[in-house]
């Protein structure tokens, strides 16, 4: 009884338990790079910055425009977050793509892929007409008609298919999303406030 | 949809609305035009008195459109379902037609000859030809039930989806409310300040005559 409760007290999280598990999850940014967008990142903090002005308006308080800050950081954060949706989508267009998810199927897929479009080389190298040959012979037209197949890509799929192939992956994203929108509230909230029994003299004086 | 964008762009700007947070995530070769229109005429019955209500509007546009998306490819998936069903259901009535058709023949044969040994022996053989297909259509019916449940698996990830963003749309909502009421509580109290004031420096100002007169030196 005691060894069961003290299996209950137990935290069941989820999530990589080897070192080799968490090793590659640490990586899991590296994917995307939406854990980047932030103040501090040059290439954001200009817009970020400029939203958060805009949102203070006339007010002084420095409290407030850190609030701002947060808020307009987040806003910036979802509006890339669904840009990396629209690219993983775009990207499933192509009937070979796979989502970028690791099932054990999906991998099992991935390799049959490549091992048909190995086996294809080979078939394509082994009639090769080579630098000097004659363009008309039987060898060439083969050798045309394969590579003709090589490249062909397949039907490429449609919107909606796209999309429903993309779905894992845009679920994955979605927890990204989700984060930046609590987030985003939270600071919202606590902008009103702020802003609602803000004391601070009007920007006459010279705004930030 | 048919709107003054001239008039409109006074509401909202949504130049400078794209320049901060990119082109609205449009899937499905959705018009933008047709987009823009659908914030525009939001921000016409919200009328945005200021930036942050300005970018609330929009993000409210963005998730009720991606909803509208959403709830389409949901529609897409439950009829691309449906006409698998139905497709499946006529295979299926057409099979058992012909079997049953095939059944009324052997039973008539095996009135007729079931005394002769070889005819048993072809009978057993087909006895288990037929149970083979029948493991062979159940086999089917596996795959296809797989495949329905990947369906529903795809249909229950898009509610996801689209509950997330009804929460989120309607939590905008609920946030500019919010704000106005913030805002109206800070124009009420700055109007009451400006009144005690007011009021202060009127009461400075104000000399009550005196309650008795002062006496003359002539009187």
């Amino acid at each position: 009884m005691a060894a069961r409760n003290s299996a209950c007290r137990k935290p069941r999280g989820g999530g990589p338990k080897t070192a080799g598990g968490r090793a590659r999850s640490s990586r899991n940014a590296f994917r995307h790079g939406l854990t980047t967008i932030t103040l501090s990142d040059p290439a954001y903090s200009p817009k970020i910055s400029e939203i958060a002005k805009s949102m203070c308006g006339d007010d002084q308080d420095p409290r407030l425009y850190q609030k701002a800050l947060v808020v307009a950081e987040c806003d910036v954060l979802i509006a890339q977050i669904g840009s990396y949706k629209q690219a993983l989508i775009a990207r499933l267009v192509d009937p070979h793509a796979l989502p970028t998810r690791k099932w054990l199927a999906e991998w099992n897929k991935r390799m049959d892929f490549h091992d048909r479009q190995d086996a294809m080389h080979d078939k394509i190298m082994a009639v090769h007409p080579g630098p000097g040959a004659v363009k008309e012979d039987d060898k060439t037209k083969t050798f045309n008609r394969l590579l003709c197949e090589f490249s062909d890509r397949g039907e490429r799929r449609n919107a909606w298919q796209a999309f429903i192939a993309a779905l894992p992956d845009i679920m994955r994203a979605a927890r990204y999303e989700r984060r930046a929108w609590s987030r985003r509230r939270r600071a919202f909230f606590e902008f009103i406030t702020l802003k609602s029994f803000s004391s601070y003299p009007p920007a006459a004086a010279g705004g930030f | 949809m048919t709107t003054n964008r001239s008039a409109d762009a006074k509401k909202i700007d949504l130049v400078k609305l794209k320049y901060w947070f990119g082109p609205p995530p449009l899937d499905l070769g959705d018009d933008e035009r047709a987009f823009d229109d659908y914030v525009c005429e939001l921000a016409k019955c919200m009328e945005p008195e200021d930036r942050v209500v300005e970018v609330l509007v929009y993000r409210f546009g963005i998730e009720s459109w991606k909803q509208m998306t959403l709830l389409r490819i949901q529609a897409h998936v439950v009829r691309r379902r449906d006409e698998a069903l139905i497709e499946f259901g006529r295979k299926h009535v057409t099979n058992v037609n012909l079997e049953r058709q095939n059944r009324k023949g052997e039973v008539k044969e095996i009135v007729d000859e079931f005394n002769d040994p070889k005819t048993t022996s072809m009978m057993v053989r087909e006895e288990a030809y037929h149970s083979f297909t029948v493991a062979e259509d159940t086999n089917r019916e596996i795959k296809h039930a797989a495949a329905f449940e990947k369906g529903l698996d795809v249909y229950e990830r898009i509610d996801v989806l689209i509950s997330q963003s009804a929460k989120r749309a309607s939590d905008i909502l609920r946030q500019i409310e919010f704000y106005r009421i913030g805002l109206a509580e800070k124009l009420r109290r700055k109007h009451q300040t400006t009144v005690e004031t007011l009021k202060g420096e009127l009461a400075e100002k104000r000399v009550d005559p005196p309650l008795i007169p002062e006496m003359d030196g002539s009187q």
